[in-house]
């Protein structure tokens, strides 16, 4: 049995915390007090001892650690899969008129391939009564176009739009389509913004950087021109519907000046009116992370992100901040702030958070109809294959991936980021099968993430940065 | 000589309207004979008892809604719990029903403006429009005598609560379970539900005076005035009261009312008995010892019964999303066997969807009223 107190010690430059796993609560203490906790030492000065026991006697500092690995929602798998699927994403084609280097169906021999398969009428119908039959508590339900590239079925999609509308008796669906933006002509345009489809618009960056990775799949040539055409056309005349519907998706390769993406976000008028701009980084598997260019991307980033701090303590202007970064800010404002509840202790029975029961936030529907619990798991993995349109969800295979955390069963029990863990089972995909290893691997970049965010968010907090602004759950210190 | 019942379908149709149907015998004019929703009701092709996870109603749920109407001379438009859209779907539905030369029920919330056009509509194909949903501007018809106001009245008859967590845990099937159980051992029910259709079922639908913005002392002395007026005029042996939403709030993103009308009603009116309806959860003694500490010293009042719904809260979501809970509904399978289980403990935990539990919890209020009975004061 582990007696040590369940907690994550951290220091900022100005002050030491620890995070008491069982409250996820943060406690500031006082330096001496760290060194002993971080030491494993009973504290030797008279205050330290006193707060020490002030903390154990209100509940922080315990011992307590989950006795076994179990996922609340177990037990109700087939009661929440029978009528709170939320969203179902169709794969309408497996074809492609990019080929982006990092994209997996590019890189076929890895999780997908591009082929000629497409969603016929019938499998998009079973797909729409799927959703429209199991989202009974869903309040609005969405239905995502996915490709390949899903303009390339265009027809398809306004066949399942017709129909959807047809059979949901009134009540609103939402349509999603992720495309990279080449094919959007005007009368597709027209078509999307009467029925209010969200498009998310895939968009790396200024010409050079846009050009390297997302090529055509005819002449091998940089897609950038023939998808700004579109974005200006678009803008331009239908500049409501760019400000509602359209979204674009950055995928940052760090092997570029950081100053060309940020120029280019903040320059572009049809970015910074569009409803959202999502970004990430290139995952290093695809880039060079220690080319020198690549280092000194990441270095430019930390500087944006410092001056995105100052102007969250009000010393430096908003309008400053680099598009590129505001989403930092953002996610660990949802994760520590709005996200982290306190509580009395952790369960006995409990499974670290993280995965979602798979298929009910976003399943998806192969071209063959295959279901899959969502379009970032690979379709080669036998594990993710949770069902299929004619015979339903495998509720074992639901139930097993979603006590993912029984792979890694002992660390979990023991690990302080419990109840605030980001790692699902596509972080466990080693290709073939879920491994305990590759989430054991995933653990470190998770804890790692929120050991930086705990120290960003009370740094921020030191220095007057105004949390309340955001309505709930002021951190914990006693 | 009693006049013969028009045959009835309703349209939409979900978990909300549920209990009306398992009940529809106490619809004046209307008999239930058929019921149509959209594919997107989760109810399509499966026996209407399904939507609350209770006993079978022995009507198939259909999605073909033209097809359903040849076989009826009305159609009971319903309240469901995800509203479709009046414009696209409700009122050419009416359209096609007035072209039929079928009656209109509504039994959902419409506007003035949808209201005159749904009456223009009945009007112009002459058929009947029945409308059942109180509200600001449509109050039912009840006058009361004269009573003097800031005065609480004594009543001298037995009052039951029914009251709960919050909505969708099956508060409106236990008042009409219990109505079900007192009509049949002979009593005359004085009943105020804690819907607003109620009139549909015969009873009074919580009055609109609850929910408006008046000082909370008026809307204590006018509710306990109502029911006082109810004991006097209506003369009935004991008196159900549903108690809307719930008795506190479920989170700080999900505050509600925070109980604030079942702390109204409860000042205006004590029950001698109350039954407390909760959402599905794997909870031990503790829970239930907690509740009837919430109802005693918050409400003043003590709960003898649980009923126990299908609904679970999805308790991630509601932490997450401001005024906004969403549920997961659990088969009537794992609720029986969690029910059963109780039982076996010796806890007063009723389904109230399973007719036979229904019918037992109505024995247990009934005893517990008897037991005041017993011993005659003067």
């Amino acid at each position: 049995m582990n007696n040590k107190p369940n907690i994550h010690l951290f220091r900022t430059r100005g002050a030491s915390y620890f995070y008491d796993a069982n409250t996820a609560a943060i406690v500031k203490i006082s330096d001496s007090l760290y060194d002993a906790l971080l030491n494993e030492k009973e504290p030797t000065l008279k205050e330290d001892i006193e707060y020490k026991e002030k903390l154990i006697s209100k509940g922080y500092l315990s011992s307590f650690r989950p006795k076994e690995i179990v996922h609340p929602s177990t037990d109700i798998v087939e009661d929440i899969l029978e009528n709170n699927v939320e969203m179902i994403t169709l794969q309408l084609t497996q074809q492609c008129n990019f080929r982006c280097a990092y994209c997996p169906y590019t890189i076929a021999s890895e999780d997908r391939g591009h082929s000629a398969k497409r969603m016929t009428f019938e499998m998009a119908k079973k797909g729409v009564d799927f959703l429209l039959t199991h989202s009974a508590n869903v309040k609005d339900p969405v239905i995502g176009f996915y490709g390949g590239e899903p303009f390339l079925e265009f027809d398809l999609i306004k066949k399942v739009i017709e129909y959807t509308k047809k059979k949901a008796g009134g009540k609103f669906f939402g349509f999603t389509v992720t495309t990279n933006g080449s094919l959007l002509t005007e009368d597709k345009v027209q078509f999307l913004e009467e029925n209010s489809v969200i498009v998310m618009i895939s968009l790396d960056g200024p010409k050079e950087v846009h050009d390297k990775n997302r090529k055509l799949a005819v002449s091998g040539k940089g897609s950038f021109e023939k998808v700004m055409d579109n974005v200006m056309r678009l803008y331009d005349a239908h500049p409501s519907f760019v400000k509602n519907n359209i979204q674009f998706n950055a995928v940052v390769d760090p092997v570029n000046q950081f100053s060309c993406f940020n120029e280019f976000f903040i320059k572009a008028e049809y970015i910074k009116n569009s409803s959202m701009l999502r970004t990430q980084i290139l995952e290093s598997k695809y880039t060079d992370y220690s080319d020198p260019t690549a280092v000194e991307f990441f270095m430019e980033r930390e500087q944006e992100i410092f001056k995105m701090f100052l102007a969250k303590m009000g010393r430096l202007s908003e309008e400053k901040i680099s598009p590129l970064v505001k989403m930092q800010y953002e996610e660990m404002i949802n994760k520590l702030h709005l996200g982290r509840r306190t509580m009395l202790s952790l369960p006995e029975y409990g499974h670290p958070s993280g995965p979602c029961v798979p298929g009910s936030a976003r399943v998806f529907l192969s071209c063959d109809g295959t279901l899959l619990p969502c379009e970032k798991v690979s379709e080669k993995t036998d594990a993710f294959k949770i069902g299929t349109i004619d015979e339903g969800f495998d509720f074992d295979l639901v139930r097993k991936i979603l006590n993912i955390g029984k792979l890694t069963e002992e660390a979990c029990k023991n690990c302080w980021a419990f109840t605030m863990c980001v790692s699902c089972a596509n972080g466990c995909d080693d290709g073939s099968e879920l491994s305990a290893q590759k989430r054991l691997a995933d653990c470190q970049d998770v804890k790692g993430y929120l050991d930086e965010a705990f120290v960003h968010y009370c740094t921020l907090k030191e220095l007057g940065c105004n949390y309340a602004a955001y309505g709930f759950n002021d951190p914990v210190e006693l | 000589m009693k006049q013969k019942k028009k045959k009835a379908i309703v349209y939409p149709y979900d978990i909300q309207f549920a209990p009306v149907v398992r009940y529809s015998h106490f619809i004046e004019n209307y008999e239930i004979v058929g019921i149509a929703a959209p594919l997107s009701s989760g109810c399509c092709g499966k026996d209407a008892g399904r939507a609350d996870c209770g006993d079978d109603i022995g009507i198939i749920v259909s999605e073909d809604f033209s097809e359903a109407l040849e076989n009826c001379e009305a159609v009971i438009f319903a309240k469901t719990e995800r509203e479709g859209s009046y414009t696209e779907d409700l009122y050419p539905k009416m359209k096609e029903v007035a072209g039929a030369g079928k009656d209109i029920i509504v039994a959902f919330n419409l506007n003035r403006d949808n209201y005159n056009q749904v009456k223009a509509l009945c009007d112009e194909n002459k058929v009947t429009f029945g409308y059942f949903h109180n509200e600001e501007w449509f109050n039912m018809p009840f006058e009361p005598p004269y009573l003097s106001a800031h005065k609480l009245y004594t009543l001298e008859t037995p009052v039951v609560f029914v009251l709960g967590e919050g909505e969708k845990c099956n508060k409106f099937e236990t008042q009409l379970a219990l109505r079900e159980y007192f009509t049949s051992q002979g009593y005359k029910v004085g009943q105020i539900g804690s819907r607003k259709y109620c009139e549909l079922m015969g009873f009074h639908s919580m009055p609109n005076f609850m929910f408006e913005a008046r000082h909370e002392m008026e809307k204590i002395y006018l509710f306990n005035k109502l029911v006082k007026s109810i004991e006097v005029v209506e003369k009935p042996d004991v008196i159900i009261i549903g108690v809307p939403g719930g008795v506190a709030s479920m989170n700080a993103k999900n505050a509600g009312y925070c109980g604030i009308t079942a702390y109204e009603i409860a000042n205006a009116v004590t029950p001698d008995a109350a039954v407390f309806c909760m959402y599905y959860a794997i909870w031990d003694h503790t829970y239930y010892d907690e509740m009837k500490n919430i109802a005693k010293y918050k409400l003043g009042l003590e709960v003898q019964n649980f009923v126990v719904s299908c609904s679970r809260v999805d308790w991630a979501g509601a932490a997450e999303t401001m005024n906004h809970m969403d549920f997961f509904t659990i088969s009537g399978r794992k609720v029986e066997a969690y029910k059963s289980e109780k039982q076996s403990e010796g806890l007063p935990v009723y389904n109230v969807v399973n007719m036979d539990d229904a019918k037992k919890l109505g024995e247990r209020v009934e005893d517990i009223l008897a037991g005041y009975a017993e011993i005659e004061f003067y």
